[in-house]
């Protein structure tokens, strides 16, 4: 069982507000997934070099060609303000 | 008494490298452009979305390492830097962590000083806030352009010597090619780290970040500051808390930043979405080729060819001309035309520079050749253009390179220093002016600059002023000033 503080810490990190409640739901919640990921833990990977991918032919790289999204609009129509073409957000500083 | 106390500095300076689309996605990079329109799908972290690496990003990133002198790693891949903050729609950041594209490297004062670099890595920068009144604006156009991190070793002991590893440091990127460093636009970014320890300590002192430096003379201004608190909080025996803290450039003071209890939690793990990148030696041979003689070394080699020596260039004068590298190169080329280091440095720290700082691209409309450029100045020597005329064709060709004998010929531009066709200007010039005349006679020798002045304006700037005042010194003494 993780603890309590640490739910809160992760909430912080996260930027949410939780109550007491949510807490203690969110406790149990995440160290079931934590007891289950744990179960990777049985393994034995001590002869097993690290690996990210398991594509590795040649780099995937591309030319520095610019172009300009069909959907910049969009995207800023998604926010609940705009003031002079920009995302308007609480005050933050 | 406290042992005397020594300043420890180390600094990160982000620099934006010069692609045309950011670092994972096709969105242009232009500065100019209004807000929130470079931003797509892929850099506002829209769930689904690929990120692509910019081949040009590593390329330039990779110039800069190998520059440094910076070990190459050969195999790098990118990490998730994980926060929450409204300038990152993603809520991470693609960066670099445990292992960087470059490490180690140094770079070497004109002091002799060798500040050591710790790391060199690649990232993608974060959106622009706008603080109002009562609101916050973003502006994603600069989310996800291509970032290198410069990290300095804790090498540096004085406010004075951090400004001097900027600007060579500035300098030997703006010499790469891979940025225009540009700080007004914030191309260019720095924060530094700072400590006080006892000299005789081996163990640094606490350290505190600063940020909020927008120019170079705000770093140096911002340390000073800092260490000056520092000094005078451990004279009173009291103790530095590591924190970071913001310099505000109008009261020239640092203030303690509103910060987390807890020390930042990053998370960082390798990013999912990108597989590793092998850096092979044809890559590193091709970016190699384009590193060309850095500033630290051209500076050292114009002292030893063009100021150690009978009629040399000066420091500053050196300063000048290797503070752009199109500029020493210029010089350089038409000192090879010419053979005369002295004048033609004369005329491009004075005329030419004057000229070309008013032109709005500066030295990209320049389109005269160093060959024509020193032939302006060799026909000024010869005294066939007075100073006058030689800078009436230099305007006139600056731009277009055009043939410097027409534009004398349409001009009219050569200089008069035959007696005859002067006799009649320096004859009206002594009759007009009495006074001056009995003033030189007098023995005020500065009264004949006047006259020659007087010939030189009725000529029409044409006439060769040394002959000029040849002319009036003789035609004075001999008759006496009368007419």
């Amino acid at each position: 069982m993780i603890e309590k503080k640490t739910v809160k810490y992760i909430a912080n990190l996260a930027r949410i507000e939780i109550n007491e409640e949510e807490k203690e739901f969110l406790q149990s919640q995440l160290s079931k997934i934590l007891d289950y990921i744990d179960k990777l833990k049985e393994l034995d990977i001590e002869k097993v070099a690290p690996t990210r991918g398991t594509f590795l032919q040649g780099n995937i790289l591309r030319q520095d060609k610019s172009k300009k999204s069909e959907v910049f609009e969009d995207i800023l129509k998604n926010t609940p303000e705009i003031l002079n073409n920009h995302f308007k957000i609480p005050k933050v500083i | 008494m406290p042992e005397e106390l020594e300043t420890i500095i180390g600094l990160e300076v982000h620099v934006q490298l010069a692609t045309k689309s950011k670092a994972f996605c096709s969105c242009p990079t232009n500065f100019e452009s209004l807000p929130n329109t470079n931003i797509c799908p892929i850099c506002c972290g829209y769930p689904g979305v690929l990120p692509v690496f910019n081949r040009k990003a590593l390329e330039l990133g990779l110039r800069v390492c190998l520059a440094l002198g910076c070990k190459i790693n050969g195999r790098i891949y990118f990490e998730r830097k994980n926060y929450f903050y409204p300038d990152l729609p993603k809520n991470y950041q693609i960066s670099q962590y445990k292992v960087p594209l470059g490490e180690g490297g140094c770079i070497t004062l004109s002091t002799g000083r060798k500040i050591g670099i710790e790391r060199a890595h690649l990232e993608e920068d974060a959106g622009k806030l706008i603080h109002k009144e009562d609101c916050s604006l973003v502006d994603f156009n600069r989310t996800g352009i291509p970032l290198l991190e410069i990290v300095s070793k804790p090498d540096i002991n004085s406010a004075d010597e951090a400004f001097r590893y900027l600007k060579l440091l500035k300098l030997t990127l703006q010499y790469l090619g891979v940025s225009s460093c540009d700080m007004e636009k914030g191309y260019l970014r720095c924060d530094a780290n700072i400590s006080l320890k006892e000299k005789r300590a081996k163990e640094l002192g606490t350290k505190v970040e600063l940020k909020n430096m927008n120019s170079f003379h705000g770093v140096k201004d911002a340390l000073e500051s800092e260490s000056r608190r520092q000094r005078i909080s451990l004279e009173k025996g009291e103790r530095i808390l590591q924190e970071t803290r913001l310099w505000d450039e109008t009261k020239k003071q640092t203030f303690i930043m509103r910060t987390k209890e807890e020390a930042h939690d990053y998370r960082y793990f390798p990013e999912p979405d990108l597989v590793d990148f092998v850096i092979e030696e044809p890559m590193i041979e091709e970016q190699r080729s384009f590193i060309s003689e850095l500033p630290a070394v051209k500076e050292a080699r114009f002292k030893k060819e063009y100021m150690l020596r009978e009629n040399g260039l000066t420091e500053k004068e050196i300063d000048i001309l290797i503070s752009h590298k199109w500029l020493a190169d210029f010089f350089e080329l038409s000192v090879k035309e010419l053979g005369d280091s002295k004048n033609i440095a004369n005329w491009i720290l004075g005329p030419f520079l004057e000229l070309t700082n008013s032109l709005d691209k500066g030295f990209e409309q320049v389109k005269i050749t160093p060959a024509n450029f020193s032939k302006i100045v060799k026909y000024f020597l010869e005294g066939r253009l007075n100073n006058l005329g030689a800078k009436k064709v230099l305007v006139n060709v600056l731009t277009n390179n055009e043939d410097i004998d027409k534009v004398i010929e349409k001009e009219k531009l050569t200089q008069v220093s035959k007696e005859e066709g002067l006799m009649p200007f320096v004859e009206q010039t002594i009759s007009e002016n009495p006074k001056p005349v009995s003033d030189y006679l007098g023995g005020k020798q500065s009264a004949i600059m006047f006259l020659v002045g007087c010939v030189m304006r009725k000529s029409r700037g044409k006439a060769n002023p040394k002959v000029v005042k040849e002319m009036l010194e003789k035609r004075i003494k001999v008759k006496g000033g009368k007419i």
